[in-house]
């Protein structure tokens, strides 16, 4: 009964913070200068009053500040996404379109630097100062230390054009029209650059986390009592693991925000067409319905992540109850 | 009657002619149409190109963005094309003829020319696509287009243009990008400016459309019942989005895209891969553009008020220095306020005052002294803001060179530097800018490209691309009124010419640079700039030579 209650109230509080969420955005959107209709205008290198005019006014942008803003919440009430004029289609259909492309990236971004991450991070706390550690620790400060965008141009330069090896970019190979398993494979090779590029930090990230972690739960009495019991080796390291993972996984709740930014940039190099492509082009185009749209499903995804993490806490470690 | 054409002349075969023998000499580096003679063309194969950015959309007829131009042009025509010397050649019109007052025009449609859907092309197609589409939704053919009263239709194959004045340009705005012919049977009842349509374009060109998937490309077919006999050769076209530009230096070095045009490619970047053994550069097919570069002064605010400032900063700037550093050599140093390509038109004024192309420091302190800008104590004359047009590196290079340069003369500037809706905003909509780099396209003829940047009329609040200096003159409102109408070539370059010598003297605007641009391919692409359209062109004769 009461993980219920636990999970409504759970729900009360995502769905409040996705409407904060919303309302912030649109507020936030309003301040930088130009409109839609000026972007367009100069896109086409030149429009007649008569243009322009009949676009703000099939756009909305006469409206006062605060209609726009109810019609936008009451929209968001039944997630209507709403049109967009410029791209000539629903906003939920450009969205959705470019979600999974997103969410493809950033899941296997996100297993690949939790496997790695928290395996090198149990490597380092296991061999503490001896040499697997150091050339772990420092590979972890450079790697979290490279700009994404910068190691992403290299990993092209060196994969791509001197080797020969990987794509350049994109999802998968244009007008060859694979299918099955085929188009599987391809989509694969696509993505291991810009999987990896934004994993690095990541990978480095959680490494780091899960060495302190693990370092501190192995001077605790009960790792200690593990040892002093002549428990294999195996058996010590594993319990240890089992306690000292979970800062690393609010961690990964956290973090799961700052991917999503993160693939902004990895998308624009490797021309992924995600989400990230999207809404840099919405908001320098000031398309704000798509833009929010974006925001939307992002802060949505974020919320969801976030309870899902909970989750799987309390299986994690069973001391905590999903009801406290 | 003026001009009759034939439908059966071979142009290609002049365009060969004319490419092998000029273009070819001058452009040493590039793709030459004479190499290529020797080869035969070849069917078949997957031409990719970039094309950046990715557009909003594919509507063609609502539109004069150039991401939708470059797809759309191969998906929709017009009733005439555009030669490599800029002049019209029949396209969906195989022959036509403008009355000798310039106040009609008729047409003669190819016979057989289907949609892409299979619906015959009438003439009914022609009188709805001008009159309800282009005129009401087309930004450039609003303007283009204003003096066209009507639109008759005698016969299926027979249209009849009426204008209540006479459009001396007008044989050369009805090319596929200005003025395409759209489907009346998907269009007529519907709401045009929310079709189907606008993302899944049909029309009679070469290619039909397959599919768009966001964020990666669009993907174009051979079109198997075009018109020309045989053509097109390529299978399949590609037009693929790729956001950051050194990836798309990248892709094309990898031989994953064929050709990057218009800017797609940095300048810079253009020359190294020009030296790969199998990539090309090439700077043919833009002369339709007409695009320059230059400085646009708020003539209402102090110190660019007064025109001896401006003509100061003309002698400041070293046009060559530009032309070479900032932008690589793509270009030629500015002489007037008309794109040097209108000299396929006639109007060549020769040398004009206050367009040096190198730096006068002593002439520029000379008119600052006499506009009353004098050095204060710490040789101060001016303090000023530069707004830098965001749309590329260049430009702000180019605003670094100009505050060097103005210090030299004692005006101090500091830099500005805005998102594109920003900058838009507070030019065209605020004029809160002292003076700010821009470039703009002249297009085919200075009625379509250039009078509204110095017409009184279009002083307008609120729209970009107009006379946003607020320069007003009514001797140059005349001439340009006259020019709009006059059909004798020769009168119309008079006027032209001295409508250049007033701006040269009063200078509200600043031209730099005639801008050239580089279309970078892979050398299995043939015939890609034998329109003089360039990218923009159909490209019905392009082939991809087997590896």
């Amino acid at each position: 009964m009461s993980q219920v209650f636990w999970f409504l109230r759970r729900l009360l509080v995502a769905v409040t913070t996705v409407f904060v969420v919303a309302a912030v955005n649109f507020l936030l959107l309003q301040l930088p200068e130009g409109d839609a209709v000026d972007v367009l205008a100069s896109e086409s290198g030149g429009a007649s009053p008569e243009y322009v005019e009949q676009m703000k006014e099939r756009f909305g942008l006469n409206e006062p500040l605060h209609i726009r803003l109810a019609m936008y919440l009451s929209r968001v009430a039944v997630l209507d996404f709403g049109h967009s004029f410029r791209y000539s289609a629903d906003v939920a259909d450009l969205v959705f379109s470019r979600l999974g492309p997103t969410l493809i990236l950033m899941s296997a971004a996100l297993i690949l630097s939790v496997i790695i991450g928290v395996g090198l991070g149990i490597l380092a706390g296991v061999k503490v100062n001896r040499l697997a550690d150091t050339i772990i620790s420092f590979a972890v400060v450079v790697g979290a230390a490279v700009p994404a965008f910068w190691l992403g141009l290299m990993l092209v330069v060196i994969f791509t054009i001197n080797l020969g090896w990987l794509p350049s970019s994109g999802m998968e190979t244009v007008a060859a029209f694979y299918t099955g398993y085929d188009r599987v494979t391809d989509v694969i090779y696509h993505m291991v650059l810009p999987v990896a590029t934004l994993s690095v930090y990541y990978i480095a990230l959680y490494a780091r986390l899960m060495r302190a972690s693990y370092l501190e739960q192995a001077g605790m009495d009960f790792a200690v009592t593990a040892v002093a019991k002549g428990l294999p080796n195996r058996r010590v390291v594993s319990h240890i693991t089992r306690t000292a993972i979970l800062p690393v996984m609010t961690m990964i709740g956290i973090q799961l925000g700052a991917m999503f930014g993160g693939s902004v940039v990895i998308e624009a190099v490797f021309g992924w067409p995600g989400l990230g492509t999207l809404i840099y082009e919405a908001i320098h185009a000031r398309e704000l319905n798509v833009v929010m749209g974006v925001f939307l499903i992002s802060s949505i995804l974020v919320v969801v992540a976030n309870l899902f993490v909970d989750l799987v806490y309390s299986l994690v470690d069973p001391r905590i109850e999903v009801s406290k | 009657m003026t001009k009759l054409i034939d439908a059966t002349c071979s142009r290609r075969t002049a365009l060969k002619l004319a490419l092998g023998g000029g273009v070819a000499f001058l452009v040493p580096w590039g793709l030459t149409s004479s190499a290529l003679a020797a080869d035969s063309p070849q069917s078949g194969g997957t031409m990719i190109f970039l094309v950046q950015p990715e557009p909003p959309s594919l509507a063609l007829y609502a539109s004069s963005s150039g991401p939708i131009e470059q797809i759309g042009t191969k998906i929709y025509e017009g009733l005439l094309e555009v030669d490599a010397k800029l002049q019209p050649a029949p396209g969906l019109a195989s022959e036509y003829s403008i009355a000798d007052d310039g106040l009609s025009a008729t047409f003669k449609l190819r016979k057989g020319v289907k949609w892409h859907d299979g619906e015959p092309l009438t003439s009914a197609d022609v009188q709805f696509s001008f009159m309800e589409v282009l005129k009401k939704l087309h930004p450039r053919a609003s303007i283009s287009l204003k003096n066209l009263v009507s639109v008759d239709t005698p016969d299926d194959a027979t249209v009849v243009m009426k204008f209540s004045a006479a459009t001396p340009y007008l044989a050369r705005v009805l090319s596929g990008k200005d003025t395409p012919i759209v489907p009346k049977h998907l269009m007529a009842g519907k709401d045009l400016k929310n079709l189907d349509l606008a993302n899944r374009p049909v029309g009679t060109g070469p290619y039909k459309f397959v599919e768009w998937r966001r964020g990666q490309f669009v993907l174009l077919e051979k079109n198997q019942d075009y018109w020309r006999e045989g053509l097109p050769r390529p299978d399949r076209l590609v037009g693929r989005f790729i956001a950051d530009a050194a990836t798309r230096v990248a892709a094309l070095e990898n031989s994953e895209v064929h050709l990057a045009a218009l800017g797609a490619i940095p300048a810079i970047e253009a020359k190294r891969l020009d030296a790969l053994p199998y990539l090309n550069m090439s700077t043919e097919g833009y002369g339709s553009l007409s695009s320059i570069s230059l400085l646009e002064f708020n003539t209402k605010v102090h110190p660019f008020d007064k025109k001896e400032v401006r003509q100061a900063v003309s002698h400041v700037i070293d046009r060559e220095y530009i032309v070479q550093n900032i932008f690589q050599g793509f270009g030629t140093p500015a002489k007037s306020c008309l794109s040097s390509q209108f000299s396929a038109i006639g109007i060549n004024p020769g040398d004009l005052p206050n367009y040096p192309r190198k730096q006068d420091l002593a002439r520029a302190a000379e008119l600052l002294d006499a506009a009353g800008l004098k050095p204060d104590a710490s040789g101060i004359r001016a303090e000023v803001v530069h707004d830098i047009i965001p749309y590329g590196e260049e430009w702000r290079r180019l605003g670094e060179y100009i505050k060097q340069a103005l210090e030299q003369v004692g005006i101090r500037v500091t830099l500005r530097y805005e998102d594109a809706a920003t900058w838009t905003r507070r030019l065209y909509t605020e004029y809160d800018f002292q003076f700010s780099s821009t470039y703009h396209y002249h297009l085919i003829d200075p009625v379509l490209g250039a009078h509204r940047f110095f017409l009184s009329s279009s002083i307008k609040p609120g729209v970009p691309y107009v006379n946003v200096t607020r320069f007003s003159n009514e001797k140059v409102d005349k001439l340009l009124e006259q020019a709009m109408v006059e059909l004798d070539r020769e009168k119309r370059a008079g006027l032209y010419h001295e409508f250049q010598a007033i701006i040269a003297d009063e200078m509200p605007s600043l031209h730099i640079h005639d801008m050239q641009f580089a279309t970078v391919s892979n050398t299995v692409v043939m015939e890609h700039s034998t329109s003089g359209l360039g990218p923009y062109g159909p490209w019905y004769d392009l082939w991809i030579k087997a590896a």
